[in-house]
């Protein structure tokens, strides 16, 4: 591995992908390969830069048009890019990881389409590509966890079940446990909802949501005072945005303490997210 | 007390049992500056390890720990792999039956002070005859939920589920979010700890002196009790109107008050025993709620759940559920692909170094 590649490698690692990007552009442009472009179309993609990201995307296809890899990575682009036309974008998503399956079926692949039918609205072919992709792995954990989301609006147990069966799998799955989470919060189940949001902290110790789930929790079952702690903990992380401050505020109100929750709005950082 | 012969016990700063004088003899005890017990001075030293004691040096031996489900010490050996001690425990940790000598530990606290049959944290004391704390939890008010009668009396030991659950630190809920309670089930949220999870150090039982808790800072107890029942529910209802804005008690809080009133009748009722503290928690949350009530009438919060019940005024649920979804579009990814995402990476990363290895073999 050459030394540019390791900083992009770095970067990518320290999460500065606006470098990483850069830097993988550089190499790809200096040495054309596929896997490079797609390297730097994913810190694109990352960095959130969608245009750049479309653009590695179309130099990878245009070396090696056949690679399932490069594919993939135009879906999970079109999937989770926000502009444009948000339906186009999904179709678009839908046809490349229906390709990239032709060529190669994965696991991961079968979840990204799975997913990309649950926003198309399409819960049967959802759970038709989640169910292959148990087939082809059983103990997916995130396949049992998308199955789980799917059954969430018509049946709250079979759901529970299936979260359960992705944290028997993998006990330090943040996502499923905050998913589940906010899932027992609903069905009013507040303390095994609290266990939940804490485990998601240890996994996560800085993950923004979990804190202001956790103390949403708290502030419902009347346990104002560790709540507000939870709040504070949750405004102080490097990721606290305008968004956290107001929930902050919000909860202040409902608890009598106006002035608070002023000092709080006035606190709030200017730019969101 | 013990047949007629007086003990006379000496504490530190930090409430640690550090003299034990009785017939004109005296053992010491020593502790780190964490409040860890290392031992009785010029007698026997014990070796921590993970945040547990590990084994005893015992005039010239070495006593190992075997634990239980519950941590309570039931075997003990010496460095021949001989067995030293056996003990089983009652479920409240009362000694049913014991080969050897050398002591108790029961359920993780740190050691039992057989002179009184008391199991000693920093914290307070339990008593394995009884099966209950001598004192209240010491956090005092906060370990009380309302809609957990089990934190309602602060004396129950592991909420009164002593075969699963321990607590060898004597504390309740702390209300950190990151303390060990959050690595257990339901009922951690009233402090006390799932067997065979609790990273708290802990000690072999030795009769003897004082283990240490996870937060040997913690103040002692400081509950009066006052009067009855029948005593305390009118105070609830004296006390109410005051604290409520525009004198009012309106819609569930009253229907809050009514239920309470009942339960605590109903269970309490010729009890001597009920502290004042529960009425004053149930008097204190009554009114947090209460006044949210209120707040919410008046035009409430933004974004707060227009729902007639006092969990809804304070819920966001949706609107968290919401922004989530925001944030997920933002930047990451959508919800669910996570793990599918990495993958997509791991095979590039995977391809790449294939290729790497490719192109060093041809040069």
């Amino acid at each position: 591995m050459s030394t540019s590649e390791e900083q992009a490698e770095r970067a990518e690692q320290d999460r500065n992908f606006e470098e990483a990007f850069n830097l993988w552009r550089r190499l790809a442009l200096q040495s054309p390969d596929e896997i490079t472009f797609c390297r730097a179309g994913r810190a694109a993609q990352k960095a959130g830069r969608w245009m750049d990201a479309e653009e590695m995307f179309e130099e990878a296809l245009r070396i090696h048009p056949m690679s399932p890899e490069v594919i993939v990575c135009v879906g999970s682009l079109f999937l989770n890019r926000p502009d444009g036309e948000p339906a186009a974008n999904l179709l678009r998503a839908k046809q490349s990881f229906l390709r990239a399956l032709k060529l190669d079926r994965t696991s991961a692949s079968l979840i990204l389409l799975g997913c990309t039918y649950r926003e198309l609205k399409d819960p049967a072919s959802a759970k038709e590509a989640f169910n292959e992709a148990l087939l082809l792995e059983p103990s997916n954990e995130e396949a049992y966890l998308n199955l789980a989301l799917l059954s969430e609006d018509h049946d709250r147990s079979e759901a529970r079940g299936l979260y359960e069966k992705a944290i028997e799998i993998d006990p330090n799955y943040a996502e499923a446990h905050q998913l589940m989470g906010v899932l027992l919060h609903k069905e009013g189940l507040l303390v095994e909802a609290e266990y939940h949001f804490r485990r998601c902290l240890e996994i996560n110790p800085e993950d923004y949501m979990s804190h202001l789930y956790l103390a949403n929790t708290l502030a419902v079952q009347g346990r104002f005072e560790e709540a507000e702690e939870v709040y504070r903990a949750a405004i102080a992380l490097p990721q606290a945005d305008a968004a956290g401050f107001e929930f902050f505020a919000q909860f202040l109100e409902d608890i009598s303490r106006k002035e608070d929750a002023n000092k709080i709005r006035a606190a709030k950082p200017t730019q969101a997210g | 007390m013990d047949g007629g012969s007086t003990w006379n016990f000496t504490y530190n700063a930090l409430g640690h049992r550090v003299q034990w004088a009785y017939s004109g003899a005296a053992d010491q005890h020593l502790f780190d500056p964490e409040g860890t017990w290392l031992g009785n001075a010029g007698s026997y030293s014990l070796v921590t390890f993970g945040g547990r004691y590990f084994a005893l040096y015992l005039g010239g031996n070495t006593l190992f720990n075997h634990v239980n489900a519950l941590n309570s010490a039931s075997m003990r050996t010496l460095q021949s792999g001989a067995e030293a001690e056996d003990i089983l425990f009652y479920p409240w940790g009362d000694v049913w039956a014991v080969q050897g000598s050398g002591g108790y530990n029961f359920a993780n606290i740190p050691y039992r002070d057989v002179t009184t049959t008391t199991d000693i944290t920093t914290a307070r004391f339990s008593s394995p005859n009884f099966g209950r704390w001598f004192s209240p939890d010491p956090i005092g008010k906060k370990a009380v939920k309302l809609d957990d009668p089990q934190t309602w009396n602060m004396y129950a030991y592991v909420r009164n589920n002593p075969t699963t659950l321990t607590d060898p630190t004597g504390l309740q809920n702390d209300a950190s979010p990151d303390k060990t309670c959050s690595e257990t089930d339901a009922s951690c949220s009233q402090g006390v700890v799932p067997s065979a999870e609790s990273p708290s150090k802990v000690g072999p039982g030795q009769n003897l002196p004082q283990g240490t808790t996870s937060n040997a800072a913690v103040a002692p107890a400081a509950v009066t009790l006052v009067g009855t029942v029948e005593k305390a529910v009118p105070s609830i209802l004296a006390e109410l109107p005051l604290a409520i804005a525009g004198g009012a008690v309106v819609g569930a809080a009253a229907a809050l008050i009514t239920n309470l009133t009942d339960t605590l009748v109903e269970n309490y009722e010729g009890s001597e025993q009920l502290s004042a503290i529960e009425s004053v928690v149930a008097v204190e949350n009554v009114q947090k709620l209460s006044l949210a009530e209120s707040n919410e009438t008046a035009g409430g919060g933004p974004g707060a759940k227009k729902d007639n019940t006092l969990q809804g005024k304070i819920d966001r649920l949706k609107g968290l559920g919401d922004y989530n979804k925001g944030q997920s579009k933002k930047g990451g990814y959508r919800v669910g692909t996570g793990k599918s995402e990495q993958a997509v990476d791991h095979a590039l990363d995977k391809i790449k170094s294939l290729a790497d290895v490719e192109k060093a073999a041809e040069e």
